[in-house]
């Protein structure tokens, strides 16, 4: 079947784009609140408060004055990470896991090699506003680069797969992996082609996933099964979506989390719209989820307790 | 915040409901255009730059005859005197007034005018016939197969059409030596042939518009009865909807003591049951066309607008396909409603893809992102100017309706495909930029409506109605359309 009808979706209890717009966003998410999410720094510096680890920063460039010692300034890392503050959906985000400043090549996860004056027209373009929400003006961020965890080493290709945790009212309501292949380039963005995996709440057990909006049972690229891969550290990273959410305020949110092999699960990001595809990578629907936790939060008043509801509800 | 909502729509829907009742009910304002309006304004604005302390302005105006009735007529002009003269049925009015140089004036000639298509035109003097312009060699090939004289006036008819066609052909190897200029020849072998033929001037009565083109058609007598001739189709024009203007080989206006001018004339249809009558005119407030043609034309358009907004907004809420910006297509819309459907869909396909190639070009040479923008707004506007001469040249559009196309809006959904492009892939650009080409076609498809745009004019009450529409739409929380295909692997099970 091609389609399905309105009534199926309904008593599945898919929650649309526009009932998520209208019902979650609106309702929970105060404007005044989105540039935390919208703006990475800010969303690293709330991370550290609350004692949640992150991507370490390395610096920030804020202007096009700082690119002239752009090769300098990176001189000291082997590998990292460039990203918009601003930016969305992934765009923008160029990853450098080999740095050789003395013979100016820098090697994307990707192997293609470019040189600091390809790497400094990215910035550039990052600070002109090409990569943000808006077009505004932007910052550039250099971040530590993410080591992929064993655990994923199976199933994680040319990226870091992350964890995307969607929270209400700080309860986690439904939870997905999200792997890079390379359809997508090394980017863990559903829309541009990675794989998303289900997660049972209760176990941290992976189910069958989906890609560009069809089932998948194995991985597109190592063919390796989905299903039944135990995510570590499961407890910790609800614990985290919970406590962030808390932090920040925004009711309504999408907790992106990385896996580190040497540092243990921290915050990538967090998106104050996420999407609806993690129904699909669960096969279930985000609605009922949501009515319930509408309905007990308030009774629940510790990250604690939120995170073992979900766990014993949402199993 | 739902209950809010609903009240401000019943609100506007009560508000719009009992006035737009009480005019099509009491008032009697028409709700469907007029098929066939009878009267029209008409309206010529000039604005003169003075080049010398005295200035003088001459302009045609239309003849009074048996089809043209001219109800009202009136003359704007701050501080300038006025003569109106008629001479052999010539009617002229000249302006002049003390100015110093570089003053800019409006001078504004405002007509009321019933028009009734079915009499002949009679308003034509019988011209004195030259034949002794005919050369030799055109009289000779004309004899050898013109005789139009003779047989009814469908035959004469046809061999006008004919002589028209051979003379723009120029298959005849005996015309190549003749005159050049086709509609020159064309005259002076009419005259040769002792048909009476005069040059005349006028525009078409048709629908509201802001810039009404002058046409030159030819009169042509034939059995006695005047019979309008198109030079561009080189056939027989109905007269019904032709406002003649004047005749002869003189210009629109002549000017004195002046170095430029811009000439606008705008027309727009009197409905049947306007209340534009005398008797209510303390009721004028109710609608706009107490106003000037040109601010009527404004308003036609500005009144569809959001229209537009709301078709948009089910585009991308009900249906669910997503489009380059929100208004983009909108405006485009807006766009082909002044240059027609097909030369605004090549131009504005052109002006992407010719954009989008632009753009990369100036990617490689690695420009800032604010001066690639510029780049490509110049870039953008270079082609627009290079289609509107090319199109210019080839008849199909004037110009100046090129200018309507949004640049910027263009240069900013040129931008967004070329990342989209990079970041995504070139199938979802591909779609995207298809998604608002169907959007901007399907405002375009209402908002070109003469009878969407007729009821909106009249009843701009409705627009009450359009913000409640938009704000019930903005509160629909039901499933898009997309998602029932998105969400389909929830279908087995």
């Amino acid at each position: 079947m091609f389609f399905i009808s309105p009534a199926k979706l309904r008593e599945k209890g898919i929650l649309g784009m526009n009932a998520r717009n209208a019902d979650c966003i609106a309702k929970y998410n105060k404007r005044a609140l989105f540039p935390l999410a919208d703006n990475k720094i800010l969303t690293k510096k709330m991370a550290l408060e609350a004692g949640i680890a992150v991507p370490e920063l390395y610096f920030e460039v804020k202007g096009t004055f700082q690119l002239r010692g752009l090769k300098q300034s990176l001189a000291p890392f082997s590998d990292f990470v460039v990203k918009p503050c601003r930016g969305s959906g992934g765009e923008g985000v160029l990853v450098v896991a080999e740095s050789e400043t003395s013979l100016n090549r820098y090697t994307r996860a990707s192997g293609e090699v470019i040189n600091i004056e390809t790497l400094s027209y990215h910035v550039r373009n990052i600070l002109h506003g090409l990569y943000s929400l808006g077009g505004q003006p932007d910052c550039a961020m250099i971040e530590y680069r993410v080591k992929v965890d064993s655990a994923f080493s199976k199933i994680a290709v040319r990226g870091v797969p992350d964890i995307r945790v969607v929270t209400l009212l700080g309860v986690p309501v439904m939870a997905m992996l999200r792997l890079p292949t390379y359809s997508s380039s090394g980017r863990a963005n559903l829309h541009q082609g990675a794989v998303g995996v289900g997660i049972e709440l209760g176990s941290g057990t992976t189910t069958d996933g989906v890609q560009n909006g069809v089932p998948v049972e194995h991985h597109p690229d190592t063919k390796e099964k989905l299903k039944g891969c135990r995510i570590p550290f499961w407890h910790e990273i609800l614990m985290i979506a919970s406590l962030i959410q808390e932090k920040s305020g925004l009711g309504y949110l999408g907790v992106d989390i990385v896996l580190d092999d040497l540092r243990g699960p921290m915050i990538l990001e967090i998106n104050a719209r996420p999407g609806l595809a993690v129904q699909i990578a669960n096969g279930i629907g985000l609605y009922h989820r949501v009515k319930e936790v509408e309905r007990l939060a308030s009774k629940l008043s510790s990250v604690e307790e939120r995170v073992r509801f979900a766990m014993e509800s949402f199993g | 915040m739902n209950l809010r909502a609903y009240l401000l729509c019943s609100i506007l829907i009560s508000i719009g409901t009992i006035v737009f009742g009480y005019k099509l009910t009491v008032l009697s304002f028409p709700l469907f255009p007029d098929p066939d309006p009878k009267e029209w304004l008409v309206e010529t604005k000039i604005s003169a730059v003075a080049s010398q302390r005295r200035l003088r302005v001459r302009l045609q105006i239309p003849p009074v005859t048996e089809r043209q009735i001219i109800i009202k007529e009136n003359f704007l002009s701050e501080g300038s005197s006025l003569a109106s003269l008629t001479v052999d049925g010539k009617r002229e009015v000249v302006w002049s007034r003390k100015t110093s140089p570089d003053a800019v004036h409006e001078l504004i000639y405002q007509a009321r005018i019933r028009l009734d298509g079915s009499k002949p035109e009679k308003f034509l003097s019988n011209s004195r016939q030259d034949t002794s312009t005919a050369s030799k060699e055109l009289v000779s090939w004309l004899s050898s197969s013109f005789n139009i004289a003779q047989g009814t006036l469908a035959e004469q008819k046809q061999m006008v059409v004919d002589l028209a066609k051979a003379i723009w052909e120029r298959k005849d190897a005996a015309l190549q030596q003749l005159d050049q200029n086709n509609t020159s020849l064309f005259i002076k072998s009419l005259q040769a042939l002792q048909v009476p033929v005069e040059s005349s001037h006028g525009i078409l009565l048709i629908k509201a518009e802001r810039r009404s083109a002058i046409r030159n058609w030819l009169h042509i007598q034939l059995l006695g009865d005047w019979h309008l001739f198109n030079l561009d189709t080189l056939d027989w024009n109905e007269q019904g909807e032709v406002l003649h203007w004047w005749q002869g080989l003189n210009s629109l206006i002549e000017a004195e003591g002046v170095s430029e001018t811009t000439t606008t004339i705008s027309v727009s249809p009197i409905q049947r049951n306007s209340i534009f009558s005398d008797a209510d005119r303390k009721l004028s407030f109710l609608t706009f066309e107490t106003l000037s043609v040109e601010s009527q034309a404004v308003f036609r358009l500005m009144l569809l607008l959001p229209l537009g907004g709301l078709l948009i907004a089910i585009f991308r809420s009900v249906i669910g396909l997503q489009t380059f910006g929100i208004f983009m297509p909108a405006l485009i819309a807006l766009a082909l409603r002044e240059t027609g459907y097909l030369p605004g869909l090549t131009i504005f396909v052109g002006v992407v893809l010719a954009g989008v190639a632009g753009r990369n070009l100036f990617e490689g040479m690695k420009l800032l992102v604010v001066s690639r923008l510029a780049a490509t707004l110049t870039l953008v506007i270079l082609i627009l100017v290079a289609m509107s001469i090319v199109f210019e040249r080839f008849a199909i559009l004037p110009a100046v309706s090129i200018s309507l196309f949004p640049m910027v809006i263009l240069t900013m959904t040129i931008e967004r495909m070329a990342i989209i492009v990079e970041e995504v892939g070139l199938k979802t650009a591909v779609l995207q930029g298809f998604n608002s080409l169907l959007a901007a076609s399907l405002v375009f498809l209402v908002i070109s409506s003469r009878t969407i745009e007729h009821i909106f004019f009249t009843f701009p009450e409705l627009l009450l109605f359009v913000l409640a529409a938009i704000i019930i739409v903005g509160r629909y929380t039901g499933y898009r359309l997309t998602e029932l295909f998105r969400f389909r692997s929830f279908n087995k099970g």
